[in-house]
């Protein structure tokens, strides 16, 4: 019994109109949030696609299925977009602290902060996407394949190639990064 | 939903299975809430209308390229081999002949011709192997 992957990339391999066509449509929203949330540029971001599913493309004949369609062309991907950041000498992940940024767990709310009040939602929300960009790239694609593309630490780890503790470590970090900033925000706000 | 201390302080949990456990934690949980919130309403570029379509075309006119070019370079280095080939029957074909058989050797065509046969031969087998 064929699986729809398997379907679909026999399919293609045939060369049936509008076989990859579907393929690219399935996969293409994890492919660029992964990507963009990498390279953090919306240019390079289109190029590393339209890269990205060419080479799918060549090497589809030799995918085994050893892992989900899915996950191969994320490995793909990420490939891809960490090339691309070697290339351009940017850090996938920064490891130290901002200057001046709060760090210690103790860093508390005010314990009679009405979060409905003091926060516009749509401008903490607007506020905190600024944040998200700012964080490194790792942390930031990491956030948004979770969180976004709820995709299951399992798979991002095989995507990644990166340990499940990783991953996880750094989720955590980055949403606590997160949430300081946020506490920062509402701390400076008359 | 109650998760064990450990899993909440690893802080790796999605926004649906964040729950306080009491009414101090609150506020706590109220600013992931608003963490995750944000993350999930970042924009995002999408690929644009007709992506997918035009990727097809691109791929299947480079897939298209690739086996031309594959094509010629196969009959590239068969061409380059048979004339190897004939040269090295056409240099060593005067000193051999005459020891195989007596056969003294007057013809210099002769190895090219057979060289020739040679390179139709392989170009059979090899047709009929890929077809």
């Amino acid at each position: 019994m064929m699986t729809d992957d398997q379907r679909l990339v026999a399919a293609v391999r045939a060369e049936e109109p509008g076989a990859f066509a579907r393929l690219v449509d399935r996969h293409q929203k994890l492919v660029w949030h992964l990507i963009y949330r990498m390279v953090g540029h919306p240019e390079d971001t289109r190029d590393l696609c339209q890269e990205l599913f060419l080479r799918v493309h060549q090497r589809l004949p030799q995918f085994r299925f050893d892992a989900a369609l899915g996950t191969w062309i994320g490995q793909i991907a990420w490939s891809l977009a960490a090339r691309h950041l070697r290339k351009k000498r940017l850090p996938l992940v920064d490891l130290e602290p901002r200057e001046g940024e709060e760090t210690s767990p103790a860093l508390e709310i005010r314990d009679q902060l009405d979060l409905e009040a003091e926060l516009e939602r749509s401008e903490g929300l607007r506020l905190l996407a600024v944040e998200l960009e700012a964080l490194p790239s790792l942390p930031r694609t990491l956030v948004t394949l979770y969180h976004v593309d709820e995709l299951p630490i399992a798979e991002i780890a095989q995507i990644t190639r990166l340990p499940a503790g990783t991953i996880k470590s750094q989720l955590f970090r980055a949403r606590k990064t997160l949430r300081d900033r946020l506490v920062k925000v509402l701390g400076e706000r008359p | 939903m109650i998760h064990p201390p450990a899993e909440r302080e690893q802080g790796w949990q999605r926004a649906a299975e964040l729950e306080p456990r009491s009414a101090a934690e609150e506020p706590e949980v109220e600013l992931y809430r608003q963490v995750y919130a944000a993350v999930r309403a970042a924009p995002l570029p999408e690929a644009p209308l007709g992506f997918a379509a035009r990727m097809e075309r691109e791929a299947l006119a480079q897939a298209e390229r690739r086996r031309r070019v594959e094509a010629v370079e196969g009959w590239g280095v068969r061409l380059g081999l048979a004339l190897l080939l004939a040269l090295l029957l056409v240099s060593v074909a005067p000193w051999l002949l005459p020891r195989l058989g007596g056969w003294s050797f007057e013809a210099p065509w002769l190895p090219v011709l057979g060289s020739g046969a040679a390179l139709g031969l392989w170009s059979l087998v090899e047709r009929r192997r890929v077809v």
